[in-house]
């Protein structure tokens, strides 16, 4: 790409990010700011605690629980010395009359987080990660949904408000037009809200640290320890790539809708679809297309280990991943790119 | 003089309806066309073709490219502006300039500044905050500051005052034209454009009715002013358009030799305006007779 064609491409880019930054850019900062200054309003109005660091104490409890207060039982009579743990949760089964013997000598000990972590090694490092995937989650669904806006309006507004005759008037072709939306909605997007997610998970993490510390545990032990972030980002990372991967054939038909359609893109992007699909049932039997689409379009995932919130919102296993359905998507998608072209070279007026 | 536009039998239907029918063009460099005609004579779809935006019959060449084919390559070279209020209303003035600069390898910044400044656009306004003719300013001021070698304007004084159309025109004749440029201007304000014209071209339905240089006018067209018993014999020379004046007649006539005419009255060379509205009425007179 020589230096012209690289101007180009930024000014496109930046064009689109300008039009569309409330969705791109103040919508997850938006969410981030609020997520973090809950945060910080719990760790300085003391035990009032959040979503994020409820599970955080919640997950730190599940773990340690039976650590919780420990009493120690010495037998006299016998020769061993044995040491009854007893839990402060409800007991399983009644202790036995010999354990009611109040002749033993008895021994309280009271014990501190940060003691529990070191006799015990409870540290489960990742053990925090699913809550933040949680908070990840949370972007990644702002996300689809402003894509989706995005790609609905891009071309239909411009044709509407008739801005089109003015884009037209400057030396960029239709392709690249294009290209610079699709690259919108499955790289420029994508990293930002990525970006904003990591750091939002940063200072979760760091906030939650704040509010073991007031609780006066160690927040290094209780927190930092129990995150991988390694994995935590390489899962976030290779989960949003093979989600775009995934979703980019519907988010062509998107696109293909708002440059074809002369009156409401979002009637023909459902319409269209539910009609193949009401059709293929009644005259063939099959469900294929249903099955097709709902692939490549994020949804609940009720599968047994899926993330539950959508597909790949986790670190996707390369291995089992359908790559046959992958590239037949991807090749479906170039098809409907051309068409969307064809569209904006043909039908800019409405 | 370098050929910059060389169309032959450019032809474009809309189903049933032909919107420009075998219209031959060819414009020299150092042209200012006025392209006239009434509404929906397929002045804006001839523009289109011209521009790459619709797909039409014929040979077409424009700056050496086929517009249906090379567009983008081609408006590198060509300037636009296809209405008054198609720019986007939610970018910013610093905006749109940042972009053009971005897109168009052609385009100053520094002049696009300048013109601006002596305007009351400034740079952090949105569009949509703009009135009408500040849009224009802002439009102009951008296509002039592209080294282009083709402007064509579709229209693009409608409906802005007179104080503006008046800057608008006198703003493109003295600092953009000169004779490397051409430009194409489609307007219904004949008689504002009139006097920065080389060339006019009438449309009617889709057809060429004119297609002349404004100093060869003057060599077929005449008009003459008759009064009394004079206008019987003026009206037998078979003249394309006739309309009223104070006390007498005027008469336009077409190749009808200078001597036979100047002896029944006062001769002149019609202007664009009456020649116009002659040869609609001649171009309504011949539709209705086929």
């Amino acid at each position: 790409m020589n230096q012209a064609n690289r101007k180009k491409a930024v000014a496109l880019l930046r064009r689109e990010i300008q039009e569309y930054k409330n969705s791109f850019v103040y919508t997850p900062l938006v969410v981030s700011a609020v997520l973090i200054i809950c945060m910080l309003a719990s760790v300085l109005l003391a035990n009032s605690i959040t979503v994020t660091g409820d599970a955080v104490i919640d997950i730190f409890n599940d773990d340690h629980s039976h650590k919780g207060v420990n009493i120690t039982i010495t037998l006299d009579e016998d020769e061993l010395r044995h040491d009854y743990v007893v839990s402060t949760e409800t007991p399983h089964s009644l202790a036995d009359d010999e354990e009611w013997n109040f002749s033993r000598e008895w021994k309280f000990t009271p014990q501190r987080g940060e003691n529990v972590a070191e006799e015990e090694d409870g540290i489960v490092r990742g053990s925090l990660n699913p809550v933040l995937n949680g908070l990840h989650c949370l972007f990644l669904i702002l996300l689809l949904v402003t894509s989706i806006n995005y790609l609905l309006g891009t071309f239909h507004q411009d044709r509407r408000d008739r801005s089109v005759l003015f884009w037209k008037s400057v030396p960029v072709s239709e392709t690249q037009e294009v290209a610079a939306k699709i690259a919108i909605v499955c790289v420029l997007a994508p990293a930002i809200y990525l970006v904003i997610s990591m750091v939002t998970q940063v200072a979760s993490v760091f906030l939650a640290m704040l509010i073991t510390w007031r609780m006066d545990s160690d927040p290094v032990q209780t927190v930092l320890a129990n995150v991988d972030f390694l994995g935590l980002f390489r899962g976030q990372i290779g989960g949003i790539l093979i989600w775009v991967l995934w979703t980019v054939p519907f988010y062509a038909w998107l696109l293909l809708c708002s440059s074809a359609a002369r009156r409401s893109p979002l009637l023909v992007a459902l319409g269209i679809p539910v009609a193949l699909i009401v059709l293929e049932k009644l005259f063939v039997g099959s469900q294929y297309l249903s099955e097709v689409f709902t692939n490549h379009i994020p949804h609940i995932d009720g599968t047994e280990g899926g993330s539950t919130l959508g597909f790949y919102f986790y670190e996707p296993q390369w291995l089992s991943l359908d790559y046959a359905g992958l590239l037949l998507g991807l090749l479906v998608t170039a098809a409907l790119l051309v068409a969307t072209v064809w569209f904006r070279k043909h039908r800019f007026e409405m | 003089m370098e050929t910059i536009i060389n169309a032959t039998g450019i032809s474009k239907r809309f189903g049933d309806h032909k919107a420009v029918d075998s219209v031959d063009l060819r414009l020299q460099s150092g042209t200012i066309l006025g392209l006239i005609g009434p509404n929906g004579a397929g002045k804006t779809t001839l523009l289109r073709s011209l521009l790459g935006l619709c797909d039409c019959k014929g040979e077409l060449d424009v700056l050496g490219f086929d517009p249906r084919r090379e567009r983008s390559k081609m408006l590198d070279q060509v300037c636009s502006i296809a209405d008054t209020a198609v720019l986007p209303g939610w970018m910013t003035v610093r905006q749109l300039l940042d972009y053009v600069e971005g897109v168009h390898p052609r385009f100053s910044r520094e002049r696009a500044q300048r013109f601006l400044s002596d305007t009351e656009v400034g740079l952090k306004r949105r569009i949509k905050q703009l009135s009408k003719g500040m849009i224009v300013q802002l439009h102009l001021a951008i296509v002039m500051s592209v080294d282009a070698r083709l402007l064509i304007l579709d229209e693009p004084t409608l409906g802005l005052d007179i104080m503006f159309r008046k800057r608008f025109f006198e703003q493109l004749l003295n600092d953009y034209y000169d004779e490397q440029r051409t430009i194409i201007i489609s307007t219904h304000q004949v008689d504002e454009v009139e006097n920065i014209l080389t060339n006019v071209m009438f449309m009617r339905s889709g057809k060429t009715l004119l297609n002349e240089r404004m100093d060869a006018i003057s060599e077929h067209y005449l008009e003459l002013h008759v009064v009394g018993s004079a206008i019987e014999k003026a009206m037998g020379l078979k003249p394309i358009g006739q309309r009223s004046i104070l006390g007498g007649k005027a008469f336009i006539y077409q190749d009808t030799p200078r001597e036979v005419l100047q002896e029944l009255g006062e001769l002149r060379v019609p202007t664009v305006a009456d020649l116009f509205v002659a040869k609609m009425e001649t171009g309504k007179g011949n539709e209705s007779g086929k």
